[in-house]
């Protein structure tokens, strides 16, 4: 009787796990057909005026760039002295709200931005829309950071003390370095992230259909750009916005592999 | 393998050694001054086998030492356990000498030249040679000679049972002298078999450690 | 002429939070250049008394000493309570001559020769021949540097576990401590590399003392001159090894050497 129960659940969990499997190949397959067959060589060179995708595509890599040149070190700086400072509820609370940041609404996020930076200076720019996505890249960045540090064991921080090594050194010659490919592979996935947001991105930078690197005005945004293409009545747009969907996923994805090859088992 | 405790299992060694020597040396004397009853010479290897028990008893405690430090295992434990039991074969054998050359001090210019010629020397000799070559078996390795060793060992063990019987009754045959007399001759021959007893349990202990298998009397 | 390079006198310890002590009322020697062995039941405290006796504890604030440890200062031949430390950098100089070896081997996620030179580089050295002779000497104290001379620019975490616990070895001896603590070196390796570091330790004890917690009975008989039983955080017997082994004094420590326990 065990062992028909045990077929039967068996046969269960592989029957969600295909459905969950159908419904990611069947995503894809759209994407890759549709986008496919709206490619061209053009959308590299031609920016939105002209029917092309290229200030869309730097847009979005300086917005998420510049993102990480403020998200990044904080993040970095937050988790370790978490991990390695943190005095028991001080840390704990800390690790806390960064949790509920890390699963906060992305509209609310561009919403608060929108507050406190477009209204007080007037309009939408690149600024604002680089500070929304800080402020979502931030809590991933302690996060895994944070977890990162928690898997170097105890011992090796004991032995580098035990040398007579000062804290901050133990932290830089020998955690850091023991955790520096998962930090590192955080890092990335975190830019992954953000680099596929639009919520954050709708109110504060909006989207600019010229090449446009003035961090002051609206800024070209791929994913904004997806949802306003989308939207509008004409075909040429809707097969561009399958194009720029394409090249958004494909992108990710990327940096998503790029994440899972670097922490491979070695050998 | 740890320094102490090879140096220590050395030690043990040559403290047996050092015992089977004196063993060695007291009866060659021994046998040398039988002919001529030389007194001077029956003295002489009684210094070879002094303050014994003290020694055994220092080698013993050697030994319990290493058991409770160490845990030594295989032919190291079978070495060990075999060399505790050889200190009191050592130890009897040198009890046995001493009191034989009490008795020889006491009665050997009455003891019949020709008895000892034709029989008395051939004992001690079977007997010192039992000796020697247990001596030599501690510094054997190879088992073949080992056994080679045990069976001449038990040779002249035998040899000195025979010999003992047949000298027995030369001087019963022999000697209208006093009882009392013929009592300690005899009582200090008897002294030689058994030492030479004493030397085929030693053969067997030796063999035993490098043969391995249960131990068992012989 | 025998003599102490630590001595732990009433020493009691109770961890930040624990409503009793771990550890009461120790008395204790370590002798120069002599193997002390702790051993007791899980738990007994012997982990705990090793690692105050360099202060590691402190890494995890809210701990209570009581009583005192004192280490020799070579230079002045004087006896100093290294439970009144609390300066920075007075830590780093005890624990430079207290140096300690973890149970789960510590290999530093760089190369080899940084790996010994680590503790060098913490005490200033930077002249690359001096650097360089440190290094050798002390891999080759520890019996690793025939085989790690032609790859000592290769990653530490490329060594087998014998290795890696010879290289934590070298790694603080070359720092020249006066004394080594080893908690439970050997008891995530193999028989043939447990066999290897305890050849190593009663050699080094020629150049520095050392305190060694072990489960393992053996191992203490084998190579310690001294023992200390412990149990639920009494010192029960100390006293030479030989002494412990064959004729103890307390029936516990009798029970727990048989076998007895429990």
């Amino acid at each position: 009787m065990r062992l028909v129960i045990n077929k039967i659940v068996l046969l269960l969990c592989i029957f969600s796990a295909m459905i969950g499997l159908a419904f990611l190949g069947w995503i894809l397959l759209t994407l890759f057909l549709k986008g496919l067959s709206s490619m061209h060589f053009d959308l590299f060179i031609n920016d939105l005026i002209n029917g092309g995708l290229r200030n869309l595509i730097v847009g979005q890599l300086v917005l998420a760039g510049l993102a990480s040149l403020v998200g990044v070190p904080l993040g970095l700086v937050a988790g370790i002295y978490i991990r390695e400072y943190g005095l028991g509820r001080y840390a704990d609370t800390i690790r806390n709200l960064s949790d509920i940041m890390v699963s906060a609404p992305s509209i609310v996020i561009g919403a608060f931005v929108y507050a406190i930076v477009v209204v007080p200076s007037g309009g939408t720019s690149g600024f604002a829309g680089s500070i929304a996505l800080a402020i979502m890249m931030i809590p991933i960045v302690i996060n895994t950071t944070d977890s990162m540090l928690s898997l170097v064991p105890k011992e090796l921080r004991e032995a580098g003390m035990a040398l007579g090594a000062s804290k901050y050194k133990v932290i830089i010659d020998i955690v850091i370095k023991a955790a520096k490919v998962g930090i590192m592979t955080g890092i990335l996935l975190a830019f992954a992230r953000i680099v596929g947001e639009t919520a954050p991105l709708l109110f504060t930078s909006e989207t600019s259909n010229y090449f446009n690197l003035d961090l002051t005005k609206s800024f070209p945004s791929l994913t904004v750009s997806i949802y306003d293409l989308a939207n509008e009545p004409l075909q040429k747009s809707r097969d561009l916005a399958w194009a720029a969907s394409f090249i958004l996923t494909v992108m990710v994805l990327i940096i998503n592999l790029t994440g899972r090859f670097l922490t491979r088992k070695k050998g | 393998m740890l320094e102490n405790y090879v140096n220590e299992l050395k030690k043990v060694k040559t403290d047996i050694k050092e015992l089977l020597n004196g063993l060695e040396s007291a009866n060659t004397l021994i046998y040398e001054a039988l002919y001529e009853c030389d007194k001077d010479k029956f003295t002489k290897a009684k210094s070879y086998i002094k303050n014994i028990s003290s020694k055994t008893d220092a080698i013993d405690n050697s030994i319990i030492k290493l058991l409770a430090l160490y845990a030594p295992e295989a032919t190291d434990l079978r070495e060990v356990v075999s060399y505790l039991k050889m200190t009191n074969e050592i130890l009897r054998a040198c009890t046995n000498t001493r009191s034989f050359i009490r008795g020889l001090l006491e009665v050997c210019d009455y003891i019949d030249k020709n008895a000892i010629n034709e029989y008395a020397m051939p004992l001690q000799n079977s007997t010192l040679k039992a000796i020697k070559i247990v001596n030599s078996m501690l510094d054997t390795d190879c088992v073949d000679d080992l056994q080679d060793c045990f069976n001449e060992v038990l040779i002249e063990e035998n040899k000195t049972d025979d010999l003992y019987e047949l000298l027995e009754k030369a001087i019963l045959d022999e000697s209208n002298d006093n009882f009392e007399k013929v009592h300690t001759i005899l009582r200090a021959f008897r002294k030689s078999e058994k030492i030479a007893d004493r030397a085929i349990s030693m053969a067997n202990l030796l063999v035993y450690i490098k043969v391995g298998g249960t131990m068992q009397r012989v | 002429m025998a003599q102490n390079v630590m001595d732990i006198k009433k020493f009691s310890f109770t961890y930040a939070g624990a409503p009793a002590p771990s550890l009461k009322n120790i008395n204790m020697p370590i002798e120069k250049n002599k193997i002390t062995a702790l051993i007791g039941p899980s738990g007994c405290g012997k982990s705990t008394l090793l690692r105050a006796m360099n202060r590691i504890h402190d890494l995890y604030p809210g701990n209570q000493y009581d009583g005192r440890i004192d280490l020799l200062n070579e230079e002045t031949g004087e006896m100093e309570n290294i439970l009144e430390i609390k300066k920075e950098n007075e830590f780093i100089r005890l624990r430079q001559k207290v140096g300690m070896i973890f149970q789960k081997p510590t290999p530093f996620p760089m190369s080899i020769f940084d790996n010994v030179a680590y503790g060098l580089k913490i005490d200033g050295i930077k002249n690359a021949t001096e650097l360089k002779d440190r290094v050798e000497t002390a891999l080759k104290g520890s019996a690793l540097w025939n085989e790690v001379k032609d790859r000592l620019k290769e990653s530490a975490m490329g060594l087998s576990g014998g290795q890696q616990q010879r290289l934590c070895i070298a790694r603080a001896v070359a720092v020249k401590p006066e004394v080594i603590l080893f908690d439970e070196p050997t008891s995530a390796l193999d028989p043939i590399s447990t066999g290897a570091i305890e050849e190593l330790l009663v050699e080094l004890k020629k150049d520095v003392s050392i305190a060694i917690v072990t489960h393992n009975m053996q191992q203490a008989s084998r190579i310690s001159d001294f023992t200390a039983f412990m149990y639920l955080g009494d010192l029960i017997e100390f006293d030479k090894t030989e002494t412990i082994f064959l004729n103890p004094s307390e029936k516990q420590t009798e029970d727990y050497i048989t076998g007895r326990f429990g």
